[in-house]
């Protein structure tokens, strides 16, 4: 009496068994025959033993960092959380990070206060009002403004670069005459002029030729 | 944060109904009461206040919660706030826990697999839109080129990509084989185990695993390089 042969779907049916040896001997013995004598489901068998080969090589993967304390901080109230977990708050308190933007805030609020011409130790709430602060702050702006400008008028190098740029913009010796009405290209040959003045004579000082109306 | 866990404070019929019909029935013929000792022990420290106890719970087991979800969403974020919801519920119901029934892990993942379905059925809409999702329902899988030898750069290459077909694969799976695969070939869980958690018979969950086994294998055989015929 012949032994029956099994079909490519009970053969399907019993792959994982096949694989794992789980099957009765018996059906192991017509599992194997099959494979003989089916090209597709050996094609299958084969398969499935190279998918779950790359399946058993997936990765466990890290959970991310915060993963723990965020259910810590999501269940446990705040006083009974571990030290381990509570750690984590102090923790992030004195990284780099924090403590460089604590300095930096220090910084910039000694910045203001000092150009607010806020005295900490005799401070009144008169000088910390809005206007006060602004006055204060306008008028040292104003300030540093113009000795900014004047340092910078005052520049011999400044002066001379201007006016050998305009020697060289000026072919003729002789500048020619301004147009009436035009106030900024008469300012600019007074300059001129003055800086050929100034060159001659050094006795003048440059900032008494720009201060020249 | 949530109120502690009291073991008073609910009764145990009404806190998981769910669980004490499904999983705790299924589970009871399989787990020996001596080996989850431990875990009575360590919820029962929870439940008496004892925060390092919950502490080891969540440490314990968030590594493998966190895995089972990304391999079910393939989304890290996704995988993120699952797993922290699981933990949550997981913490809600810690008096609802029976050792004679079941592992507090078997539990655990009990409680994760039902928000992974839920967060299925929620997510539908959003996968219908998903390039990756629609990619995957044409059947579209890439060859992959077979590294060269002795280059372990080309392999190492050539093993991830070969890790993100394997994902993309499971992703394209039904969620039903695709959770019954990833229990039983990576959580590494037995069938008793996973039949307690999906609460179905054991013949059911072999049948699943094994036609989820065949449907990863038709899908990773065009990546693999892999035709019907060739062995």
């Amino acid at each position: 009496m012949s032994t029956p042969m099994w079909s490519c779907a009970q053969f399907e049916a019993a792959l994982s068994d096949y694989r794992e040896g789980t099957l009765a001997a018996a059906d192991q013995a017509l599992a194997r025959q099959h494979l003989v004598s089916c090209p597709a489901c050996t094609g299958l068998a084969a398969s499935m033993a190279s998918a779950m080969e790359q399946l058993a090589a997936l990765p466990q993967l890290e959970p991310p960092k915060g993963l723990v304390s965020a259910i810590l901080a999501q269940t446990l109230p705040a006083h009974r959380r571990p030290a381990r977990a509570a750690a984590g708050f102090w923790g992030a308190l004195v990284t780099p990070r924090f403590a460089l933007g604590l300095a930096m805030s220090v910084f910039v609020v000694a910045l203001l206060l000092n150009a607010a011409q806020v005295n900490l130790r005799q401070v009144s709430l008169s000088q910390l009002s809005p206007a006060s602060l602004t006055d204060v702050l306008s008028r040292r702006i104003d300030r540093a403004w113009a000795r900014g400008v004047s340092f910078y008028r005052d520049l011999r190098v400044v002066y001379e670069i201007e006016a050998a740029v305009h020697q060289m913009s000026q072919p003729s010796s002789a500048p020619p005459a301004p147009a009436p009405g035009r106030d900024h290209t008469q300012r600019q040959h007074a300059r001129a002029a003055g800086a050929q003045l100034a060159l001659e004579s050094p006795a003048v000082g440059p900032s008494q030729l720009w201060r020249t109306p | 944060m949530l109120p502690p866990p009291t073991p008073s404070s609910r009764p145990r019929q009404r806190l998981a109904p769910r669980l004490r019909a499904g999983v705790h029935a299924a589970a009871l013929a399989v787990a020996p009461p001596e080996v989850n000792v431990h875990d009575r022990q360590l919820v029962d420290r929870c439940l008496a206040g004892d925060a390092s106890a919950w502490d080891e719970v969540v440490r314990l087991h968030s590594r493998r919660i966190y895995n089972l979800c990304y391999r079910f969403t393939g989304r890290p974020q996704d995988a993120e706030d699952l797993a922290q919801e699981a933990f949550i519920r997981l913490y809600r119901n810690l008096a609802a826990y029976r050792a004679e029934v079941g592992s507090l892990a078997t539990w655990l993942t009990t409680l994760t697999r039902n928000l992974l379905i839920d967060h299925y059925r929620r997510s539908k809409p959003d996968r219908l839109t998903d390039p990756l999702e629609t990619a995957g329902a044409e059947g579209e899988a890439v060859p992959l080129p077979l590294p060269a030898p002795g280059r372990p750069a080309d392999q190492a290459v050539w093993g991830r990509e070969v890790r993100e077909q394997v994902q993309r694969a499971l992703l394209r799976m039904s969620p039903e084989l695709r959770e019954a695969v990833i229990l039983r070939d990576l959580q590494d869980l037995d069938y008793k185990e996973i039949a307690a958690v999906l609460r179905l018979p054991e013949g059911t969950v072999k049948s699943r695993i094994n036609r989820g086994r065949i449907e990863l294998a038709r899908l990773l055989r065009p990546a693999l390089g892999l035709t019907e015929s060739n062995a």
